[in-house]
């Protein structure tokens, strides 16, 4: 199993705060809990994964709420606010927002 | 190249008698697969629906330096294994359980500026026991941003002939072609799939790690870096997205789209009125009267013109629709309305259509098919002509000055009540029949914003083109004969001049033989003959035997004889409504004023009034709710492959628009109107 560099940055005890997707700002950055996604509909996160939005990945809000745009890589998915607020991120606190 | 092999030659011999190899393009939306696609087919294509489904493909010839291959431009799918309608139809398209036949070889689409994600798609798509050929799309975007793929690296890679593309420049198309009937005439050894799923990640691996792999082969192949997004889209974002600015510019675009159908059509629309107007006269002074010319120049080339009268306002919409798409707003704009139309069932892709529909329903309908998931666009469908048209104007105006005479703030007010009540019917409806009917988990919102690009004008041309030729194709034939059959409906069987209409016309051949005749007062003599004859025609047709048998169901709403004739005719398209009106009330067609004024005073025989304030008031709510326009039946028809859904809507539109008409004349009544 290979980690993603920056998720060792953010998994400090005591900066990593789990929380929903809706409550990040614009320009944050955040990884994805890695047990956050079992919560959603199977065909929701298969979705999301094809998407490329998986697990312990990485991304920025570009229109924080709900709904809301992140993007991962070089891709942007708009979440309803249903879907988003069920997604769990910790937010990087190493990573420079934007 | 490789030279060409005997056995290779013997197996296109075999093809070129029978057919040609099929290619199928793979791949995720916004990846470029319409435009390789064609760049590869050109003028040799069309739209179909797939077979058994109403998902549409584009199906097309290509021509190689060894043979044509044929090549079908299937949906944009996140991932083939995921379990919405689209994948599954994608996997049953491979497999063979639809269509025809199964392709041949299967071209997957990888974008050159999404390529990890790219490459994870490919990955999945490879372990299919088929040949595969894999085309790099968007090249020279992605070089020009700094970043470029090494196809022979790739294929070493991934096991499967590698070809880089792109559709704007043309770039690597015929190499893409060729490659793929050749990896379809080879076919598929079990031993080098074998050595292909070798090179590929194990299927139970996790997605992080697939993302893993997929960076890897990416620094193994690629040179360059593309940045995570441009900042330009990252700008233009944050000010669409902002909720003044964003919602002001969603307002714009949506104005401008809704005003070039709802006004700019009508330019083309009076250029074609105008073309079958002359056409129709010409050939009415040159064939000998009889049932044949009238068969010509009322029946046909006036169910021509009732046909591609649709024709600048569907066209102009797919324009606008594909500039707007390929540019990327329009995602953004699904995005904008979806919160709102989530609450009624309906999709946010829904919105265009929905707008669209206030111009006219057949456009709107039309462009559901933006709507991914079958449900959400069957629901669209379904309510789309509660939304108030353009041919239900002339209809509202005539009923609002009727019933507001003099009182214009009350006229204005009853107008946006009108165009409110169809929506909100529409809304309502579609919540209904998504608790209903059309029962399931809604599929929640998640949807790509693609990276804003700069529209092609080219590709918007041929949409335009296409939509336009499958419309005449699909429903063209289908409104035509409903056009045929209802002109014969009311002019048929020909009724005898009754002795009124007579001396009317013995009467106007008098005056018109005086030495000082004042050919006024001629004209005005001749044309109310004329309109005589025409409600004296329309009463005696087969359409006014049909309105005596309706005329009971019509009764509780107020209506006589006339005006059931006048609504049954008003089906063939709802602006037939008021020249029927002015043919019954016996007005000149010309001078409006004088119709509003006979109507008021219009009697029926037993000398009531015709048109009390409750009736107008009941026929105008008939109207804002009804389903009165046969050829959207018919596009409904074509647009779902079954008479179930139009024919519901149908009953369900006219139940809705009859028991509200009856409760607002009761409602009247009751009132001491
Ligand atoms: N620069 C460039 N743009 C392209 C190319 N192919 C497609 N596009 C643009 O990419 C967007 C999506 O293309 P489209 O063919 O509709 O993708 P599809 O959704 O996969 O069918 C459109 O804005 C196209 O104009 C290409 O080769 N080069
Ligand atoms: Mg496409």
């Amino acid at each position: 199993m290979v980690v993603i560099p920056s998720t060792l940055m953010g998994d400090g005890a005591a900066q990593s705060k789990r929380i929903p997707l809706t409550q990040l700002a614009r320009g944050q950055r955040a990884i994805i809990d890695s047990e956050s996604l079992t919560t959603l509909a199977e065909a929701d996160r298969c979705l999301l994964r094809a998407m490329g939005i998986h697990e312990s990945c990485e991304l920025k809000v570009c229109k924080a709420g709900a709904p809301c745009i992140i993007e991962v890589e070089r891709t942007r998915v708009g979440l309803c606010g249903s879907v988003a607020s069920k997604v769990f991120v910790k937010p990087c606190d190493g990573c420079p927002a934007a | 190249m490789a030279a060409q092999q005997p056995d290779e030659l013997e197996a296109l011999r075999v093809y070129s008698t029978e057919r040609p190899p099929r290619a199928a393009l793979l791949g995720q939306p916004n990846t470029g697969k319409t435009t390789l696609f064609n760049r590869l087919c050109g003028s040799r294509a069309r739209t179909a629906n797939i077979p058994g489904t109403t998902v549409e493909s584009r199906v097309g010839l290509a021509a190689t330096t060894h043979g044509v291959l044929e090549i079908m431009d299937l949906p944009g799918i996140y991932g083939l294994s995921l379990e919405v309608p689209e994948s599954k139809l994608c996997r049953d398209c491979l497999d063979g359980r639809i269509g025809d036949v199964a392709p041949d070889v299967a071209v997957i689409i990888a974008d050159a500026t999404n390529f990890s994600r790219s490459l994870r798609f490919a990955s999945h798509a490879l372990r299919r026991k088929m040949p595969c050929v894999i085309a790099i799309t968007l090249a020279d975007d992605a070089r020009r941003k700094g970043f470029s793929v090494n196809a022979a690296a790739l294929s070493e890679c991934l096991g499967c002939p590698v070809v880089i593309t792109s559709g704007r420049t043309g770039e690597g198309v015929d190499e893409l072609a060729d490659a793929a009937l050749r990896a379809a005439l080879h076919g598929i050894s079990l031993e080098s799939f074998e050595q292909r799923l070798n090179h590929l990640p194990a299927s139970s691996v996790s997605e992080s790690d697939l993302a893993k792999w997929a960076n890897d082969v990416l620094v193994e192949v690629a040179s360059g870096r593309l940045a995570a997004a441009s900042s330009v889209s990252d700008r233009v974002d944050r000010a669409l997205t902002h909720p003044v600015s964003g919602l002001a510019t969603f307002i714009l675009v949506m104005s401008v789209l809704f005003a070039s159908i709802f006004w700019l059509a009508q330019f083309p629309m009076k250029g074609l009125d105008f073309i079958f107007g002359t056409s129709g006269d010409w050939l009415r002074a040159v064939m000998p009267a009889g049932p044949l010319r009238d068969l010509c120049v009322d029946g046909i080339i006036g169910g021509v013109a009732g046909t591609v009268v649709f024709l600048p306002q569907i066209c102009l919409l797919f324009f606008l629709l594909s500039l707007l798409e390929d540019s990327g707003y329009l995602a953004r704009a699904a995005f904008a309305a979806d919160k709102f139309l989530r609450r009624f069932g309906l999709p946010g892709q829904a919105f265009v259509p929905l707008l669209s529909s206030h111009a006219c329903a057949l456009p709107g309908i039309m462009s559901t098919r933006l709507i991914p998931d079958p449900k959400d666009r069957l629901a669209t469908i379904l309510v789309a002509p509660f939304m108030s048209c353009t041919a239900r104007l002339p209809v509202y105006v005539l009923l609002i000055s009727l019933l507001f005479a003099g009182r214009p703030w009350l006229a204005g007010l009853a107008f946006v009540g009108c165009y409110a009540t169809g929506a909100i019917a529409g809304l309502l409806s579609a919540f209904l029949v998504r608790r209903t009917l059309l029962k399931g988990p809604a599929r929640p919102m998640l949807l790509e914003m693609p990276p804003y690009r700069r529209p092609s004008v080219r590709i918007a041309l041929w949409v335009m083109y296409d939509r336009g030729v499958l419309f005449i194709k699909n429903a063209g034939s289908m409104i035509l004969a409903i056009c045929v059959v209802m002109w014969w409906l009311s002019a048929y069987p020909k009724v005898a001049p009754s002795p009124e209409l007579l001396q009317m016309r013995a009467q106007t051949s008098e005056v018109a033989l005086q030495a000082n005749a004042n050919p006024e007062q001629v004209q005005a003599l001749e044309s109310a003959a004329n309109l005589l004859e025409s409600r004296e025609q329309q009463l005696g047709s087969m359409a006014g035997k049909l309105g005596l048998i309706a005329e009971p169901l019509f009764h509780p709403l107020g209506f006589d004889h006339q005006l059931t004739v006048a609504v049954l005719t008003s089906f063939l398209a709802r602006e037939v409504f008021v020249s029927t009106l002015m043919i019954i009330s016996s007005t000149d067609a010309n001078d409006e004023a004088s119709l509003l004024d006979r109507l008021t005073h219009n009697r029926r025989a037993d000398g009531t009034l015709l048109f009390t304030i409750p009736t107008a008031a009941s026929l105008l709510v008939f109207f804002t709710l009804a389903m009165q326009c046969l050829p959207t039946l018919a596009l409904v028809r074509r647009e779902t492959q079954s008479w179930k859904w139009p024919l519901l809507q149908f009953a369900w539109m006219s139940g809705l628009a009859w028991s509200m008409a009856w409760i607002v004349r009761q409602a009247l009544l009751t009132g001491g109107f």
